[in-house]
């Protein structure tokens, strides 16, 4: 009996990713495809607004497609994407006009038909993360959302930030602390 | 890090993987900005407009020519033809002046077609009267308007007498009463004077 060889997420294919490169059109679908909702969801993370969040999808896939024949592999394309993701974000936030709250707007975006109860679940996980990510500055939101949230190690989050993985650790452990003294403001 | 902490990044976590894009994100990128082979609106404008002013030009030569494109060229050669015969002498050429015209019975120019469509380079004004090409008129223009040529090297299909150059003419004398002047009808041509021979 074979063995059966794990399934490979597209955007660890490097075989996809070389077609991409060379301009393939269904191979770029493809990885947009496999991205799109990781970038959203970071940049919703991020900017706090729908419309915004979603603008900043479509710029990250489009920067994300200029620059894809000239990556060369030295990191995971997840990690790579996510940094374009985040030079975006904080241009949109250096647009975003003073006062322009994204708390209104605050609202999760599911996959299946949100009944009463989901809608009641939506707005105790909605409290969960704005209360993560909503009090924090800029960039410890930043690396509390890739480091907790995607996942990724100090060093990706650090290459994702541009910065050196140790202003990562303290931007966490600052972060960190913010958090948990809120928690026990409200405990 | 605490318990507490842990469990709420933890419902944060869940709720942050819930977010999904809404609609297809290839499709909102490459079917639109990123596609190269999706015309843009004033590359669409630009060829509409190319298409309008053919559209137009095409009705403007409808209305201008009539019916169709055989008419048009009738017309056409109809108004090249009485330009190029307008400017032609009123007057006859000198050449044919007393010269009658070849008889036309039996030999008459056949009348032209009548003016179809299919024949539409057929010249049908054209009168087919030997008069009327001018067939004794020097070719170049410019011959005619030098003053040092005669008249017959203007024309030289002049169909008049040849000249001939003046003889000398003896004294007239009582021994030789053909040397005294012609008078009259009598010309040189008519009593030639007699070869000498040694």
């Amino acid at each position: 009996m074979g063995v059966t060889p794990p399934e490979r997420a597209p955007e660890d294919d490097p075989r996809l990713l070389e077609r991409a490169g060379r301009g393939d059109r269904g191979a770029q679908a493809s990885l947009i495809r496999a991205m799109q909702d990781v970038w959203y969801r970071y940049c919703w993370s991020m900017l706090r607004d729908d419309e915004m969040a979603r603008d900043a999808t479509q710029e990250t896939a489009r920067r994300f497609l200029a620059g894809l024949a000239g990556f060369r592999g030295g990191s995971r394309l997840r990690t790579w994407s996510l940094g374009i993701a985040t030079n975006v974000c904080r241009e949109f936030r250096r647009k975003r006009r003073p006062g322009m709250a994204g708390d209104a707007s605050l609202r999760l975006v599911r996959d299946d038909e949100a009944g009463p109860a989901d809608r009641a679940a939506d707005r105790e996980a909605h409290a969960a993360v704005h209360r993560v990510v909503e009090t924090l500055p800029d960039r410890q939101r930043e690396a509390v959302v890739l480091r907790y949230f995607e996942g990724l190690s100090t060093a990706e989050t650090a290459e994702a930030m541009a910065c050196s993985p140790g202003t990562v650790k303290a931007t966490l452990s600052q972060a960190l602390r913010k958090l948990r003294g809120q928690l026990e403001t409200l405990a | 890090m605490s318990r507490l902490l842990r469990d709420e990044l933890e419902r944060a976590d869940s709720a942050y993987r819930g977010q999904r894009y809404a609609g297809d994100l290839a499709d909102d990128v490459l079917g639109s900005a990123v596609s190269p082979t999706r015309p843009s609106r004033w590359r669409i404008g630009l060829l509409g407009g190319v298409g309008l002013g053919m559209a137009a030009a095409i009705a403007l030569a409808f209305l201008l020519y009539g019916t169709g494109p055989a008419d048009h060229d009738l017309a056409k050669t109809d108004r090249l033809q009485d330009t190029v015969l307008g400017n032609q002498p009123s007057a006859q050429p000198d050449a044919t002046v007393g010269i009658e015209p070849p008889p036309t019975t039996g030999t008459a120019a056949p009348t032209p077609p009548a003016r179809t469509r299919a024949t539409p380079l057929v010249p049908p004004r054209v009168a087919m009267d030997i008069r009327r090409f001018a067939l004794s008129r020097p070719s170049l223009a410019s011959l005619t308007r030098r003053p040092d040529l005669t008249r017959s090297d203007r024309n030289p299909l002049r169909l008049t007498r040849p000249k001939r150059p003046p003889t000398p003419r003896p004294a007239a004398s009582p021994s030789n009463p053909s040397n005294a002047p012609a008078t009259g009808a009598s010309r040189w041509f008519d009593d030639p004077s007699p070869v000498e021979t040694s």
